[in-house]
């Protein structure tokens, strides 16, 4: 009877059930055929509300919010556009730095694609880029900077995880430049046979007034923490009190009241059904764990897989193909749990793991057949998906080469805790 | 009559969110701004977090309404041309996630009264079973709200998105 149960569980999730809703159902046959009373599900639930960076998460997507709806796109675009334009590849390069940047602050939620596509789509055909390489570069630069501060993934593995979201923060800064860095490659490739731009200290000058506001603000959240002055969680608080004061006061580019309370809507929107999985998961992930699942599946694996090396190897395939099914909040809540203490016994440092399980997922937001960036640019450009599974694979190689790099040299992610 | 229903639901869950936000920007922003003068508040960590909390089942409210929760759809990717299986597949999933969020609308309303009869006073004199009681009101809310979708999703036509 379980295990019909739970099959019916299984077809429900692959027809389109809420993550949170399976997750609660999963937890509450277990629950019942192990003689659990029911109310043990809400006191997981409950236990949310004592996470002390909670406030994180609803914070700087709420800041990331506006700045998608306000102007600042364009403006950073511009002032990009005149560092680097004059690159062969520069405005490639300029649409991986800005794409890089905003999905660090609205969490790789599709948002990215949605705001600047629309900006960088004509701009990158303008400068005569072919359209296979225009549609990939803007397909997989929506999830490209997941891995910066103050991303929500990162945020959410550290809540999950129990890890220092301020160590996770400065660890995921080189494996998220080498990414940039090895896209950059491939668009000075791409670019080489591209009229290229002349350097203007003019422009770049009125790039800079422009963005004016803008600038501060890593300085501000990054600043504020690493010098010790505030927390994590003070510096989401005081990221989004800046930027409202910048889009609806100095820039003007938001109307406090009637902009505002639609943004709310729209970002909490997110910000409840990521925290709804969250809330569900843990009864079951806790059940797991009590059940000493990850000691089984450690032992099951000592059998096959006798080092370091080749667990790392496993797990890489492993996350990818997670990325590639599951939607990175759930696949964050749900898999960390279990493979926290496989990864710790292998010997593998838990900021390190938290780096190569995101740059993962990263790569799964554009691995056919569900990555949602695919989708999502398909949706966006109304282009068909196999069209994008195809313009997606030379920037697919081009990740998964990064990630070897970040998961075989640690250095890279831990450069700043030795 | 239900769709002016689910509308007030949705815009009460937009209102609630708004205000919990603002409450939470300023009481931090505050707090911080008090510590330069050495002065704190020792309720505004335990009451943002609430606030959080709250804002979470709001927030799953109005992912519900819009339809924007985190899932798997690969049958109804697959689906996607037909548009009335895909209705009854919507259907069967409404009912299926109605059945998870009473389920955890009932469990939680157990703990509440466990937690009324032992729990105690957290902070600002509130005591520990309405904070709980969080739980069963929002996952309640999107009940509802799951149960009006479902109804009306007999009155959409055949052959349109449900």
């Amino acid at each position: 009877m379980e295990w019909i149960l739970y099959i019916v569980i299984l077809i429900f999730a692959l027809m389109g059930g809420p993550i949170y809703a399976v997750m609660t159902l999963v937890s509450g046959v277990a629950f019942y055929f192990a003689d659990i009373e029911l109310s043990a599900i809400a006191i997981e639930v409950y236990r949310i509300a004592s996470a002390p960076t909670l406030l994180t998460i609803p914070l700087f997507t709420f800041a990331g919010y506006m700045m998608a709806e306000s102007k600042s796109p364009e403006r950073l675009l511009k002032l990009a556009h005149a560092a680097l334009g004059w690159l062969p590849g520069g405005v490639a390069i300029v649409s991986l730095v800005i794409c890089a940047f905003f999905t660090a602050f609205t969490g790789a939620s599709g948002v990215t694609i949605i705001a600047l596509g629309g900006l960088l789509y004509p701009m990158l055909k303008k400068e005569n880029y072919d359209e296979d390489f225009t549609l990939g570069l803007i397909t997989t630069s929506g999830s490209l900077g997941l891995l910066f501060p103050p991303s929500l993934p990162i945020i959410l593995y550290g809540i999950v995880a129990k890890v220092d979201i301020d160590k996770l923060f400065l660890a995921g800064i080189i494996p998220g430049f080498l990414l940039i860095a090895v896209l950059s490659g491939y668009s000075i490739y791409k670019g080489t046979s591209i009229k290229r731009g002349v350097f203007s200290f003019e422009e770049l000058k009125e790039g800079i007034i422009g963005a004016r506001w803008e600038l501060p603000l890593p300085i501000l959240v990054l600043g504020g923490i690493y010098s010790g002055m505030i927390t994590p969680t003070e510096a989401s608080a005081i990221c989004a009190f800046y930027v409202l004061i910048m889009e609806c006061f100095l820039y003007k580019d938001i109307s406090f009241f009637k902009d505002i309370p639609n943004i709310i809507k729209e970002s909490m929107s997110l910000v409840g059904a990521i925290l709804l999985i969250l809330c569900c998961a843990l009864g079951l992930t806790n059940y797991l764990v009590d059940e000493e699942i990850p000691l089984k599946m450690l032992a099951l694996m000592r059998e096959m897989i006798s080092n370091k090396y080749v667990f790392l190897l496993f797990l890489n395939v492993f996350l990818l193909g997670v990325g590639a099914m599951m939607d990175i909040f759930s696949a964050i809540i749900v898999v960390v749990p279990l493979i926290l203490p496989i990864a710790t016994e292998f010997g593998i440092d838990p900021v390190h793991l938290a780096i190569i399980f995101l740059t993962n997922l990263e790569i799964g937001y554009i691995t056919p057949p569900v990555g949602i960036n695919l989708f999502i640019s398909s949706f966006r450009f109304n282009k068909p998906v196999l069209h994008l599974y195809k313009v997606a694979i030379p920037y697919l190689f081009l990740m998964v080469f990064a990630l070897v790099l970040i998961t075989y040299i640690p250095w890279l992610s831990l450069v700043w805790f030795d | 009559m239900m769709k002016t229903f689910d509308h007030f639901l949705d815009q009460s869950s937009k209102w609630g969110i708004v205000f919990c936000v603002f409450v939470m920007l300023i009481l931090t922003v505050m707090n911080i701004v008090l510590r330069w003068f050495e002065v704190s508040i020792h309720w505004v960590e335990p009451a943002v977090r609430h606030l959080v909390f709250i804002a979470a089942f709001l927030g799953g409210s109005l992912a519900t309404g819009a339809r924007h929760h985190i899932k798997i759809d690969i049958i109804s990717r697959l689906l996607e041309k037909k548009k009335n299986a895909q209705k009854y597949i919507d259907q069967i999933v409404t009912i299926l996630t109605l059945v998870a969020t009473i389920l955890l609308t009932y469990s939680s309303t157990n703990l509440v009264k466990v937690e009324f009869e032992f729990g105690k006073e957290v902070f600002l004199n509130i005591h520990s079973g309405y904070l709980i009681s969080i739980i069963p009101f929002g996952m309640g809310l999107i009940s509802i709200r799951l149960l009006l979708r479902f109804l009306m999703s007999f009155g959409v036509q055949e052959g349109s998105e449900a």
